[in-house]
């Protein structure tokens, strides 16, 4: 294999490396999402700001939320530098379409017309970003 | 001040601790991957100063979205928070001199505004 032929092919590894990673960050996003909102529903609203984090710091939800953002955060910096932040955040969207899909095909949640044209919007947005180059920046000397 | 008007202020400061927050991440990813595995990776940029910076802003972050849920519908504050696409964008391509041209920004419109139809459906 040529130099040529082993950096198309070591572009084209990392490339499937950086989906992998987005498609990680969807499934930790979506789980996040879920169980943060699920722990902030059992505070109330009339708690001081003190209040509402030490009460949120007793449920075990809120550790549950902490140990997935540890798993994110793992995934993220990795992505991060692989390809632009400005090429992988934005898709971090489709985890808006996973929550969608998850609360109609298991909790039978009925989804509008409107919500469907938004997540027909975001999925085309994805298909118009995986159209650009992931990275458009040269790598950084180490420190 | 009312609840509702410092939750948008909650937002706002969540967004820009986003923009932020990423942006450093991204500096000490970018400044100690060269050459080294994504464990090495990590391990020298836990000394590196982007990397505590960016963790910092995102526990204010959490913090700070946690308060804005308190006081917002979370369709309100979810449709606010995609204004963090732009943001991000932005900051990208001010402070990591990342190239957003055609085909990124139409993606970034279109997300942006996907965004808002689902928050407010």
């Amino acid at each position: 294999m040529n130099s040529r032929m082993f950096l198309e092919h070591k572009n084209r590894k990392i490339l499937l490396g950086v989906w992998i990673g987005i498609g990680l960050t969807i499934a930790l996003d979506t789980a996040i999402q879920l169980s943060w909102k699920s722990a902030v529903g059992n505070v109330p609203s009339s708690a001081s700001a003190w209040d509402t984090i030490m009460l949120m710091l007793r449920q075990p939800l809120c550790y549950a939320t902490i140990t997935l953002f540890l798993f994110q955060f793992v995934n993220w910096m990795t992505l991060l530098s692989k390809a632009d932040l400005s090429f992988i955040q934005p898709l971090t969207a489709l985890s808006l379409v996973s929550v969608t899909g998850f609360s109609y095909l298991l909790l039978h949640e009925h989804i509008s017309l409107q919500r469907i044209a938004g997540m027909v919007l975001i999925l085309a947005g994805v298909w118009f970003i995986s159209m650009t180059r992931h990275k458009t920046t040269l790598d950084a000397p180490n420190r | 001040m009312n609840d509702r008007m410092i939750g948008l202020l909650y937002v706002l400061t969540s967004i820009i601790l986003e923009s932020v927050g990423q942006i450093s991440l991204k500096h000490a990813a970018e400044r100690n991957s060269a050459g080294r595995n994504v464990a090495r990776m990590l391990l020298a940029a836990a000394r590196d100063k982007w990397l505590v910076g960016g963790i910092a802003c995102f526990i204010l972050n959490f913090i700070s979205w946690t308060l804005a849920l308190q006081r917002l519908d979370v369709s309100l504050a979810f449709q606010l928070s995609s204004l963090t696409f732009i943001a991000v964008a932005v900051s990208s391509r001010i402070w990591l001199t990342e190239q957003i041209a055609g085909y990124r920004w139409i993606g970034l419109m279109c997300i942006f505004l996907g965004n808002i139809l689902v928050g407010s459906s």
